[in-house]
């Protein structure tokens, strides 16, 4: 916490630096005509910290206005009588009085002020305001956080960090995709995002994680926010609540993100900053597979078998391998030996400087992802470039610009699911004693693939997949803004603002011939073209002490917004001449399949807000939007969303009216809130429409659209309370944020699913409420305060959440979010969001046998024909625990992360037990027969016998993990609770007065660990952060995911 | 204060701007759209129809790994023990597939009853017509694979009442009845067959050819009650038999394949589906007709007795948990006579005709045996020529077996596997046939109701038409008269209904290498007549159907075992009891030599989705089904137990 006052009071004193450093020059040279004491003597000294020179620190004769400020070394020189004091200040440290009693020099150290600053955050549309006016619950992010957490999508470096706040990573490398989820689900089919905004301008965060399980939709494509440069943030406020959030309107309902890049700050020496990182990538955790029996089935070798139910692998055993060769029969470590360690680099160089007002900052970065799957990579580029300038005689104009263009280039994003091309799956499920090196050789001489098994379902040889099924894709992005402001009065400034998020998206898809899928290959091209672009204004009317103690602040402003999304792909079908990868290229042109679509829509937006303080410590908000969207219809196209906040300052309270806090107990506020957001539908989506087609042999077809739309559905509400109490204590070493919250989403836009025998596979209906509630606990403290010793820091953020389904829809009390045969998770009425369905192992309701399982002649367990309630995906609770230590230069913090609650059904697990693969299948490296514990046998006149009927492992999990297509639901549902080490980062930063002698002005080394322990979960060898799909709002099940990974990076920041 | 007004009414402008809408409308209009009035009710049937070829996604999970399979058209597990996949029926069963066919069915019907309302061209009438019929095709898809549906759709966003499988046959029979009435083969029907407008796969706008397909669904339909309600099957089926029908090839309803991974792509055409011929039509092949079987001069020397020798016994290799009456044996060579349409629909192992062969499955040369004690292939093993032979197990559950034998039968190479024709993209995917006519007025006239021809001369009629079209035409007369029984006791001749008693036959003992005799017992379909009867009229009728039917329609053939019980369908292997909660039959290790009514699969399960997302369409379908939601509940016109 220290550290962002520390950071906020460098952005105060850049704001102040320039005016105070010319008050003083002037001063000096003025009074020293008029009014000369006798004896003056000149002091030269030198201001620090612990971290070496303080520039631009205040020394001024108490009692004059004779001052000065320190230069770049920290020294200054001053003329003074003796007995007069020298105040020593700086604007985040506790002020200093020395009393000059003739010394040659005096040298100061200063020690951080921890009470004074009031914190300034970034509010809704941009409006910087004192936190403790905010009657709602924000939580700010400085950007050396983000950095130090080293990962390569920014979303995320959020996990732990903020409460409230949950990542669900897709794991699928480099460029997968992440979701963050604030305050829970509130939408069934939405996708649950909060609205990213970058210096005032919406972003388009899109998921591009697949939600099909069998891989179908294609590679998982990253998600938006993946694209920025964490390098370029300055800070990043997370606006949780419907009431921060408000005046955002349409798109705000799962709250916002602000993300204000980095503007020219004022740097001593030449600003320009170098940094280079270097990462490797491992998978953090595996299934845990046996290493004790072979490929077969019933104990005995079988070259045709899937299963590893052989015999004993040790190595005495002689068999005949799938390619004819005599080999011992033994286990490899194919995981290992199939995926390499995945590495990047990461180059960045900013410049930022400024000058009488204009400031710039200027930024290259560059990344080169190698993913842990062969053949998969990504690089990134980013250029940056951010100027403001202030002018005019009294500055009141000022202009910021800034261009942010980004180069995205994927090559061969991994499958997910249980597709045949997914490596991970295929790996994991390849009998123990099949080794996967031998068929690195890929092709044979014919050019067709090789793979052992050619006879069954077509799994792909994966060192094919990374050679002849290959994808790439390009993302040119550029994100931009610019804004005039005009400052008409002292009470009353304009601003205007225009923004663009403009990217093209293109990707083609190779698959060569001599596949077993599609044997004659195919190739595919497709681009997407999206913009968003938005035109604002703000005027703001500021007055204090406008009657009495009243001051006010009115702010109105309005948007444009236009958004257009272009698609287009083509692919042709079976080549012609194989391999060459042309769209004219296709054997049949009636079979080249082209698809084609654009969506437009447009949003214009009124707003207003009103903030009223009385006497500093009183503030209430009201805000009001109301926005026109082209997407509804003409009645319902105009909605208005109000929002009010009331915060109270009690301590401010306290000291104003004559009374006093204890000495320890420094700050206390109370607030609370109640806001209203909403969305409105995705464009088109009013009115049932047909399209026309082609036949394969070029013929028309007509076919209706699958949704049936509603022309009368309103957009969608969210309600919103909320209350929080912020403390601070000791001077600000300890404080506690909490909050409580109990947001509605009613109205909801969603498509219902229907009896395809209506003729649309869904609906589209304005119905539900969703409720979300929770509290969340934000706990800092400053556990060691040294300057020039320990210091110790900790910030604990913490969550509970309780995520329930109010109502669905008339006669409707079931929600699917996915069904997969016979496990499903579904929104319930009454229950809470995400519940996991499944069939259990029958056992015995009442007597001496009670919960016993029933077993069949065969000693094998009878399971259930009816579904029941096995868990719940979401998390009872989060917490996030940062510890930060410094000594010196030395910093060291880490971040323990944990999930508690909630459950996920694995079943890649229920695969690997099925085909004998998993370490749960061995017993003491054997595999006896056992009789299943805890067993009884049903006897003909309803009574119970204890089950005295052996059974082989082989024998009990086809049974168990057999059953249906993805297992027992009871037997592979595990409690998701996770407690890991997320993250620890080791910084050195060489001492200024080091560096002094040379060209350098920072210089930091860090090294990054993530994923580095996992301390506490049950499942196995499975992270329940692994889940299939980002896009699916059913995260609590998981079938053939990508492993998460384990990542160490060493940093070189270099300041010049 | 001036610059204060202009401001002020410089941002009132602003305001004004922001809150108009007048583009909205037009932003908001999809541009890939189109309004009904230039919508063609061809375009909406060719859109079904041309769904309804099925893609090979669908293809492969409903043709190939669920119809084949329950209809026993090839050796598998899966479906065939009853265990069926959700994913692929929720698929099926969905408006991307199956049910988006019928309603896309169901749209054309009410556009075109629109249009025809609306004095609409001559054409449309009878577009109409055809799509009325091609509805009560689809819906009769659906109902003989789930039971209980909605027929009809209004398009208003509600579903219409589901129906019971009754009366969805009593609609249906009226249907075809009607459009094939309505249709009139006078009206020029050019305004679909122009170019880039042939909105008629099957007969280019022949609308006489469409009468006969009505008809000839009719008969179909109105014999599927055979059982469950004679006396409407009787009228129905005598009524619709006065009707023109498809009768020569030159009728048969069917549609050209394209290739592509499109629409047209052949249903049987996914590589890795090596499709092995099941020992259910292997045993009716073997031996039936007497015909020799057709190879080469230098294959004449492994040719072996189909009847009298069984080949190598090798009972510590091949399970015998079943009543298949090969089980248990390798035939170390070609049977000398075999159904002449064995050889062009499956390919002889080991041998590269150039044609049925399909080079993906690998030519077989030879398979050892793992010796039984170590599990190994060994000094002990058994070494088994696979080339040229002709042999197939059943699937089911191996145990240990399967590992022991694993070069012999995991080895497609070592089955004969459906013909290279069917896999290539380049076929006529065949809906009616005019033997399926023939025996249907085979089995109608067995029955004795009135239809033209007598029961034989249809029985034959339809094993000529079935000739006709595999090209054996020149085997014909030799066949009809042979005598001779296959495997299942069943032989061609018509009259010829002596049933087949055991015999001694000869075989090899595997292990010992010597000659052995046994008897032959011939196997008891204890589901048709008690298992008395293997060579009745009725049997010869449906065993020559089950062949003719084959591969191209085994949703029929699966629909006539179920009325039937016929042919005899055989226990795959059980080494190890089947799991009924996994919807696999209740075959114990104890009851797999018995022939039992729920040992087969009856129906498909209703997608586990539907439960979820429409639970009051759900609760009336599992009403109207009488039964649970599980494969073994039976559908109304099957045979009574």
């Amino acid at each position: 916490m220290l550290k962002i006052i520390k950071q906020v009071s460098l952005i105060l004193l850049t704001a102040i630096l320039c005016s105070v450093g010319t008050v003083y020059a002037a001063d000096k040279a003025e009074i020293g005509n008029t009014d000369i004491p006798q004896q003056r003597q000149k002091v030269t000294g030198k201001i620090q910290d612990a971290m070496g020179p303080i520039t631009g620190a205040s020394v001024v004769v108490k009692g004059t206005t004779i001052g000065t400020i320190s230069d770049v070394d920290g020294n200054f020189s001053l003329e003074i009588s003796n007995g007069q004091t020298i105040q020593i200040s700086f604007i985040g440290y506790l002020m200093q009085e020395i009393r000059y009693t003739g010394q040659s020099s005096i040298n100061v150290t200063l020690v951080e002020d921890t009470k004074v600053i009031e914190e300034i955050v970034v509010t809704a549309l941009g409006i910087k305001r004192e936190k403790k006016a905010l009657g709602y619950a924000t939580q700010e992010l400085k950007g050396d956080a983000l950095i130090e957490a080293r990962e390569s999508n920014l979303a995320n470096a959020l996990s732990g960090k903020v409460s409230g706040l949950q990542v669900v990573r897709s794991s699928n490398g480099p460029g997968g995709s992440s979701k963050i989820v604030l305050r829970g689900n509130s939408s069934l089919t939405g996708s649950n995002q909060p609205l990213i905004v970058i210096d005032g301008v919406p972003m388009d965060n899109f998921t591009g994680g697949v939600a099909d399980v069998w891989g179908n939709e294609g590679p998982d494509m990253g998600n938006g926010l993946g694209d920025i440069n964490p390098e370029d943030i300055e800070s990043m406020n997370v606006l949780k609540g419907a009431s921060a959030a408000a005046l955002y309107g349409s798109r705000a309902g799962n709250g916002v993100i602000l993300i204000t890049t980095k503007s020219g700050k004022k740097q001593t020496g030449l600003g320009i900053t170098v940094n280079a990182g270097i990462s490797t990538e491992s998978i953090f955790l595996r299934p845990e597979l046996q290493n004790n029996f072979g490929q077969g089935s019933t104990n005995i070798y079988d070259v045709k078998s899937r299963n590893s139910w052989g015999p004993l692998a040790d190595g005495s055993q002689t068999v005949e391998r799938w390619d004819g060769q005599s080999v011992p029969l033994q286990t490899f470590d194919n995981i290992s030996n199939y995926f390499d360690t995945g590495t990047s680099f990461n180059e960045g160089i900013s410049f930022q400087q400024s000058f009488e007002g204009t400031s710039v900052f200027a930024s290259i970065n560059r990344s080169d992802d190698k993913s842990i799957v062969p053949g998969a990579e990504l690089d990134k580029t980013s250029f940056n470039l951010r100027g403001t300038s202030e002018f005019g005689s009294k500055k009141q104009w000022k202009l910021d610009g800034k261009v942010n263009y980004i180069n995205n280039n994927a090559k061969n994003r991994p499958i997910q699911g249980i597709n045949q091309s997914n490596a991970f799956s295929t790996i994991y499920l390849l009998p123990r004693s099949l080794d996967i090196t031998l068929l690195e050789r890929s092709v044979d001489e014919d050019g067709k693939m090789i793979w052992w098994d050619t006879e069954q379902t077509p799994q792909e040889n994966p060192y094919w997949v990374s050679k002849y099924r290959t994808n790439q894709d390009t993302r040119n992005r550029l994100l931009g803004s610019m804004s005039l402001s005009y400052q008409i009065t002292d009470w009353w400034g304009l601003e205007l603002r225009g923004g663009t998020d403009n990217y093209t998206t293109t990707t083609t898809g190779k698959l060569y011939a001599g596949g077993n899928v599609r044997p004659k290959g195919y190739y595919s091209e497709a681009s997407e073209t999206f913009f968003e672009n938005n035109y604002s204004f703000l005027s703001t009317f500021k007055k204090d002490n406008l009657i009495d103690k009243f001051g006010g602040f009115i702010t109105v402003g309005g948007n444009i917004m236009t958004q257009n999304r272009k698609k287009m792909s083509i692919n042709t079908g079976d080549l012609l001449i194989p391999n060459l990868f042309s769209i004219n290229n296709s054997v049949d042109k009636m079979s080249v399949s082209v698809d084609a679509s654009e969506v437009r829509r447009k949003m214009n937006s009124l707003y207003g807000s009103l903030q009223m303080n009385w006497d500093g410590w009183l503030f209430m908000d009201v805000t009001g939007r109301n926005d026109w969207s082209s997407t509804m219809s003409k009645e319902n196209r105009s909605y208005f969303y109000p929002s009010v906040s009331l915060s109270a300052v009690l301590s401010d309270m306290i000291n104003k009216n004559g009374g006093s806090m204890p000495g320890w107990f420094t700050f206390a506020k109370v607030r609370a809130s109640y806001a209203e957001v909403g969305n409105d539908l995705d464009p088109y989506q009013l009115y049932t429409v047909y399209t026309m087609g082609k036949d394969p042999n070029g013929n028309p077809t007509a076919a209706p659209g699958s949704t049936l739309y509603d022309p009368s559905v309103q957009s969608e509400l969210i309600k919103s309370w909320e209350a929080g109490i912020d403390l601070k204590f000791f001077n600000n070493r300890l404080g506690i944020d909490a909050a409580w919250y109990k947001s509605n989403a009613t109205r909801q836009l969603f498509n219902l699913p229907m009896d395809p025998f209506s003729g649309y596979s869904d609906r589209k209906i304005n119905a539900g409420n969703i409720q979300n509630s929770g509290i969340e606990l934000m706990l800092y403290g400053s556990i060691l305060q040294n300057p020039r010793g320990l210091n110790w820091d900790m910030t604990v953020n913490a969550s509970f959440n309780k995520n329930k389904i109010i109502d669905l829809y008339e006669g409707v009390n079931e929600y699917g979010l996915r069904t997969f045969d016979d496990v499903k998770i579904v929104a319930r009425t009454g229950s809470y969001y995400g519940d996991i369905y499944g069939k259990k192992f029958q056992r015995v309701e009442t007597g001496e046998h009670s919960g016993k399982i029933i077993v069949d002649a065969q000693g094998l367990p009878l399971l259930t024909s009816d579904q029941f309630e096995l868990g719940n995906q979401q998390p009872d609770f989060l917490l996030g625990i940062t510890n930060s230590f410094s000594y010196k230069n030395i910093s060291l913090s880490f971040l323990i992360d944990a999930r508690i609650g909630g459950e996920i059904f694995s079943a890649t697990t229920a695969n690997l037990y099925r085909m004998g693969n998993s370490s749960g299948t061995v017993v003491n490296g054997k595999r006896d027969e056992f009789i299943v514990s805890n067993t009884v046998i049903a006897n003909s006149d309803g009574s119970y016998t204890a089950n005295s009927k052996s059974t082989t492992q082989q024998l009990y999990w086809e049974r168990v993990a057999g059953s249906g297509n993805v297992g027992l639901g009871e037997a592979f549902t595990y409690d998701a609770t996770n407690i890991r080490l997320r993250n620890i980062t080791v910084g050195y930063d060489f001492n200024k007065k080091l560096l002094s002698k040379t060209a350098l002005q920072r210089l930091r080394l860090s090294v990054t660990a993530n994923n580095i322990w996992m301390i506490k979960y049950h499942l196995e060898g499975i992270d329940p952060e692994s889940v299939t799909a980002t896009n699916t709002n059913a995260t609590g099940f998981e079938y053939g995911s990508a492993p998460t990974s384990r990542t160490f990076t060493f940093n070189v920041t270099v300041g010049f | 204060m001036k610059t204060f007004n202009k401001l002020l009414i410089g941002l009132a402008s602003v305001a004004l701007a922001l809150t108009a809408c007048s583009d909205f409308e037009d932003i908001n209009k999809n541009p890939n759209s189109v309004s009904e009035e230039n919508v063609q009710v061809a375009h909406l049937l060719n859109r079904s129809v041309m769904g309804a070829q099925q893609n090979p996604h669908i293809a492969e999970r409903i043709f190939v790994l669920t119809w084949k399979r329950a209809a026993r058209f090839e050796r598998a597990s899966g479906f065939t023990i009853g265990s069926d996949n959700d994913g692929w029926n929720t698929d099926y069963f969905s408006t991307g597939y199956a049910v988006g066919w019928l309603n896309q069915a169901n749209l054309a019907v009410n556009l075109g009853e629109k249009r025809v309302a609306e004095g609409a061209p001559a054409y449309e009438k009878n577009v109409l017509q055809m799509a009325r019929i091609w509805r009560a095709y689809l819906i009769t898809e659906l109902a003989d694979s789930f039971g209980p549906i909605p027929m009809l759709n209004k398009y208003d966003g509600t579903v219409s009442p589901y129906e019971s499988v009754q009366s969805i046959y009593t609609f249906v029979l009226q249907e075809l009845k009607e459009a094939s009435v309505a249709l009139d083969p006078s009206i020029d029907m050019s305004a679909i067959k122009g170019t880039n407008n042939q909105s008629d796969p099957y007969y280019n706008g022949d609308m006489a050819k469409w009468q006969k397909y009505a008809n000839s669904l009719r008969l179909r339909c109105a014999m599927r009650l055979s059982v469950a309600d004679p006396a409407k099957a009787k009228s129905e089926f005598e009524d619709a038999a006065k009707g023109s029908l498809i009768l020569t090839q030159a009728d048969i309803a069917q549609v050209q394949e394209r290739g592509g991974w499109t629409d047209l792509d052949g249903v049987m055409s996914r590589p890795w589906n090596a499709q092995l011929i099941s020992s259910t039509l292997n045993n009716i092949f073997l031996g039936l007709g007497g015909v020799d079987i057709q190879v080469p001069d230098f294959m004449q020397s492994v040719i072996k007795p189909a009847t009298t020798y069984m080949g190598m016994r090798l009972e510590q290799h091949l399970p015998t948990s079943t009543n298949d009456p090969s089980a248990g044996y390798f035939f170390d060579g070609l049977p000398d006579k075999i159904d002449p349409r064995a050889t062009v629909l499956y390919n002889i192992p080991g041998y590269d005709d150039g044609t049925i062969y399909f080079p993906n499955l690998g030519l077989a040369t030879e398979a050892s045996l793992a010796n039984p004690v170590t599990g190994q292939i060994d000094g002990n093993s058994i070494k088994l020529i696979t080339k040229w032979t002709w042999n197939t197990w059943v699937a089911g559950k191996w145990d240990k077996y399967s590992s022991l034998s694993t070069q012999l039968i995991g080895a497609a190479q070592n089955y004969p596997a459906i013909s290279n024709v069917y896999r290539q993209s380049t076929n006529k995917r065949v809906w009616f046939g005019p033997w399926e006519t023939y025996f249907l007025l085979a089995e109608a006239a067995e029955y004795g109701w009135t239809v033209p021809g007598t029961a034989k001369q249809n029985y034959e009629s339809g094993i000529a038409a079935s000739f006709d079209y595999h090209g054996v035409s020149q085997f014909l007369n030799q066949y009809l008269t042979s005598q001779a029984y296959n495997r299942v006791g069943t032989s061609v001749e018509f009259d010829h209904t002596a049933e087949a008693q055991p015999f001694t036959v000869n075989y090899v003992d595997g292990y010992t290498k010597e000659n052995k005799t046994t008897t032959y017992t011939y196997p008891k379909n204890s589901i048709y007549r008690n298992g008395l009867y293997n060579n009745d009229h009725l049997t010869k009728i449906i065993t020559q159907k089950f062949i003719a039917q084959h591969p191209w329609l085994p949703l029929e053939a699966w629909s006539d075992h179920r009325r039937l019980g016929l042919p005899f369908f055989e226990n795959q292997a059980v080494e190890v009891d089947y799991n009924p909660s996994s919807y696999e039959v209740p075959l114990t290790k104890a009851t797999a030599k018995e022939c039992r009514w729920e040992f087969y699969p009856k129906r498909m399960r209703y997608p586990s989705n539907m439960e979820v997302n429409s639970k009051e369409s759900y609760q009336q379908a599992i009403q109207l089904l009488g039964g649970d939601n599980n494969t073994q509940t039976p559908l109304w016109w099957v045979m009574k137990k």
